[in-house]
């Protein structure tokens, strides 16, 4: 009956977005033709004169306020009373009021280019209810793991409940995706420092759904999203979402974290099954000294190629410096009106008839879209540099080898979210639901390896 | 159902990969550069933009360049003197456009009026900023300063009779009516003195005086002009919302208004920037300039963003029934004449 339920939810998704998809190009062949009268306002009754009221301190202070009690309530439905339907339910209530209520903002993922303004810009002042939710996540990262994306963030709580029928991604691709958040956080980071805009809150593909409006392309890359969350775990939360690379790596230094087993692991390996994001590994082998001789020899490998990849990115921001500065509203002004005074463009823009009436003389405008695109020289080489950091880092990382007794969720890929306790036969028997742990395990299958003792934050012995 | 349940890896690959490219699309194609789309929705302002020629009965006859980065306001005084605000100054020119007299003012003016002959102090200059107003006397040596003690008072225009000054604040919807010597005398608008609320979404607030002692107050949220007598009773009201030519459109005009010799009233619109002619009691009469003659692009036409703070034009007359326009972008006093007007 579930599984039908889900297979049902799943195909209403696709009738919705072809549909969507539909809607979206007639639209859009017809909008040219669709545009509105002048309003007349003939029959609008005028109202009378009113002062809005000014929003004082508390509304900021009581979202700073709610996040705190999220994430303490999901740091201790995940670690302590291990929860899977507590942490659900709180994922719910936090896509309700972040989400829907709220509408996205503030939110943590978006405040991160605020700060980044902040620290360049000296004379934005960033409103502290947006540095707190910057921070508080972090901090609670730093001790408990990913809780905020747990069940706190809208983002995550919007895809979690999609996450029905998730298929396993290949780790060369999981890998491989990953980087992009990483590439994603630095680009977002240089064009916040330099006001070219906040691509993060303009490509965030679930404010149409919060804010239940939005251009049809953004509803098409919204809904290709949550069709994608569908069969695949959190598609945004681990290849796209800026904030999750910062909180990936935080979660590799957090003082506790998640254990699946709450007792004793008898890899089964029910959890790295049921775990829709591919955050648990299973336990390693020991290997042959062949293949330890050829695990070190591409660890240095690893080391060699790193300062490489790093340089060769460097040169390849620098290269990039002008289409980069084109996402600069100055340089796109600098162009068209460019063109405009060459006679090849088709005709002005919005932009460049504000210009022209502005007062300000062509040449300033060239020489400010110049300045622009030295600065872009230099950026576009750090955000090359911190794309091939981040790539040799991972070489480096996929060349070192751990070694494990037992299934362990990834340090900075698990989000918390507490589905392997659901299906961990020794939770079950904790709880009570069974009397042995093979009462859980499918018809035939026997616990296998050794049997290792596990408490809340790792191995105990 | 077979066929499913053997492909379905193949097919949930294959809905994810259309899925990854629907998304792709989607964001390549919504306009990352930020440049405006072709596709978006905007309104036809086509219909409103060109004037019929037919209504048109101003041609403009002279443009006074003005010394001043950020022009602000003007109005005329005796022997039609042009005086133009702005920067920190108020800059007097004659007729002919020469520059006669430049007077520093401490603040950044937001208004100015200047007595005319039947003042009690003809040529006595008035300049308000925010919530004070400077008086000069003709020859630009200071009077005094009238500070206004309210609460979020921004002055957006003076007009002057023989033996009143009214100041219209924007901040808190009053015209306020001094003596020539600074003394509050009345309030026009007050709500807790029994007045008629003024409803005044923006800082454009503007007054005149008309023809027999009375004084015409824009009330630019309700789009109407209204007239008072010098104690505040509503006489006339007139003034229609719409985007055709003969009415008020938006949310907030006519933003500047003048009055002619005859008793006719000089309107000045923003968002739709066009300077019109209306009876002493809202009929309307002409066109003196369109968007277009005022070089204002259609494209700008209800922008509401910072780009419409300089195309609003304040308006002027003189006595020879001249209509002058401040316009903020050429930084000029543009002078328009009934056309064919000297022949009449």
């Amino acid at each position: 009956m579930n599984r039908i339920f889900r297979l049902r939810v799943a195909a209403l998704l696709v009738v919705a977005l072809v549909g969507g998809v539909l809607m979206g190009g007639v639209m859009a062949d017809e909008s040219s033709d669709l545009m509105f009268p002048v309003p007349e306002f003939s029959d609008h009754p005028i109202p009378t004169a009113s002062v809005p009221e000014v929003q004082g301190e508390v509304a900021p202070l009581l979202d700073v306020a709610i996040l705190f009690v999220a994430l303490c309530l999901a740091s201790y439905f995940t670690l302590v009373s291990r929860s899977r339907r507590n942490v659900l339910l709180l994922t719910i209530a936090s896509l309700l009021w972040f989400g829907f209520w709220r509408q996205g903002c503030v939110c943590p993922v978006g405040a991160t280019q605020n700060v980044a303004l902040a620290i360049f810009d000296p004379t934005y002042v960033v409103p502290l209810t947006v540095v707190a939710f910057f921070v508080l996540p972090l901090v609670f990262t730093l001790f408990f793991g990913r809780t905020f994306c747990a069940s706190v963030c809208p983002l995550g709580a919007m895809q979690e409940l999609l996450a029905v029928r998730s298929i396993r991604v290949p780790r060369w691709l999981d890998h491989s995706l990953g980087l992009v958040a990483y590439i994603y956080l630095g680009a977002a980071v240089i064009f916040a420092a330099t006001k070219t805009g906040f691509i993060i809150c303009r490509y965030d593909p679930f404010i149409p759904f919060f804010r239940l409006g939005a251009n049809t392309d953004m509803l098409l890359f919204g809904s290709s999203i949550l069709l994608i969350s569908v069969f695949v775990g959190r598609p945004y939360c681990r290849y796209l979402c800026p904030y999750g690379a910062i909180l990936r790596v935080l979660s590799c230094f957090s003082k506790w974290r998640l254990s699946i087993p709450p007792d004793t692991c008898i890899n089964c390996q029910l959890c790295e099954d049921v775990c829709p994001y591919g955050a648990i590994h299973p336990p390693t082998v020991t290997q042959s000294p062949e293949r330890r001789r050829k695990g070190k020899r591409r660890l240095v490998t690893a080391l060699m190629v790193a300062p490489v990849v790093v340089l060769g990115f460097w040169w390849l921001g620098t290269a990039l410096a002008v289409p980069l500065s084109q996402w600069h509203p100055e340089s796109r002004l600098a162009e068209q009106v460019r063109l405009e005074e060459l006679g090849v463009a088709a005709s002005t823009t919005e932009a460049s008839d504000a210009f022209r009436g502005s007062g300000r003389s062509v040449e300033q405008l060239y020489q400010s879209a110049l300045s622009r695109r030295n600065d872009f020289v230099t950026l576009g080489g750090l955000l090359g540099a911190w794309t091939g950091l981040v790539i040799g880092f991972k070489l480096i990382h996929l060349s070192v080898r751990r070694r494990r007794d037992d299934y362990q969720a990834d340090r900075a890929g698990c989000v918390s979210c507490g589905r392997c306790y659901w299906y961990c036969p020794v939770e079950k028997v904790r709880l009570g639901l069974i009397s042995d742990v093979s009462e859980a395990l499918p018809d035939g299958q026997l616990p296998t390896g050794p049997l290792v003792q596990l408490t809340v934050g790792g191995k105990k012995s | 159902m077979r066929f499913l349940n053997q492909h379905r890896g193949t097919l949930v690959t294959a809905v994810i990969a259309v899925a990854v490219g629907i998304a792709s699309y989607a964001v390549v194609s919504s306009d990352p550069l930020a440049q405006r789309s072709r596709r978006s929705f905007t309104i036809d302002f086509s219909s409103v933009y060109d004037i019929d020629p037919g209504l048109i009965q101003f041609e403009q006859t002279g443009e006074i360049e003005v010394q001043l980065d950020d022009v602000r306001c003007m109005d005329v005084g005796p022997a039609d003197k042009i005086y133009v605000a702005g920067d920190q100054a108020v800059r007097v020119y004659s007729q002919d456009g020469t520059e006669l007299a430049v007077i520093r003012t401490e603040g950044q003016p937001g208004c100015v009026a200047v007595g005319g002959d039947e003042h009690v102090f003809p040529g006595r200059i008035y300049v308000g900023g925010g919530d004070r107003i400077e008086v000069f006397q003709p020859n630009g040596s200071r009077v005094g300063i009238w500070n206004v003690p309210e609460q979020n008072v921004i002055l957006a225009s003076i007009a002057v009779a023989g033996n009143d000054v009214f100041v219209a604040d924007a901040g808190n919807r009053v015209v306020l009516r001094y003596d020539p010597f600074g003394q509050r005398v009345g309030t026009i608008g007050d709500p807790d003195n029994g007045g008629r609320t003024f409803n005044v979404p923006s800082a454009h607030f503007d007054i005149a005086i008309g023809s027999e002692g009375r004084l015409h107050v824009a009330n630019p949220g309700a789009l109407r002009l209204e007239t008072y007598t010098f104690d505040g009773a509503l006489e006339v009201r007139w003034g229609e919302p719409g985007a055709t030519i003969d009415r008020f459109f938006g949310c907030c005009n006519p933003s500047e208004f003048a009055v002619l010799p005859g008793g006719e009233i000089v309107t000045s619109e923003k968002g739709i920037p066009r300077i019109k002619v209306y009876s002493e009691f809202g009929e309307f009469e002409c066109v003196v300039a369109g968007p277009s003659m005022l070089g204002v692009a259609q494209s700008e036409i209800g922008d509401p963003r910072a780009v419409q703070a300089e195309a609003i034009f304040d308006v002027a007359t003189d006595s020879r029934g001249r209509i002058l326009v401040l316009d903020p972008r050429r930084k000029s006093v543009r002078i328009f004449e009934r056309i064919g007007g000297d022949d009449a």
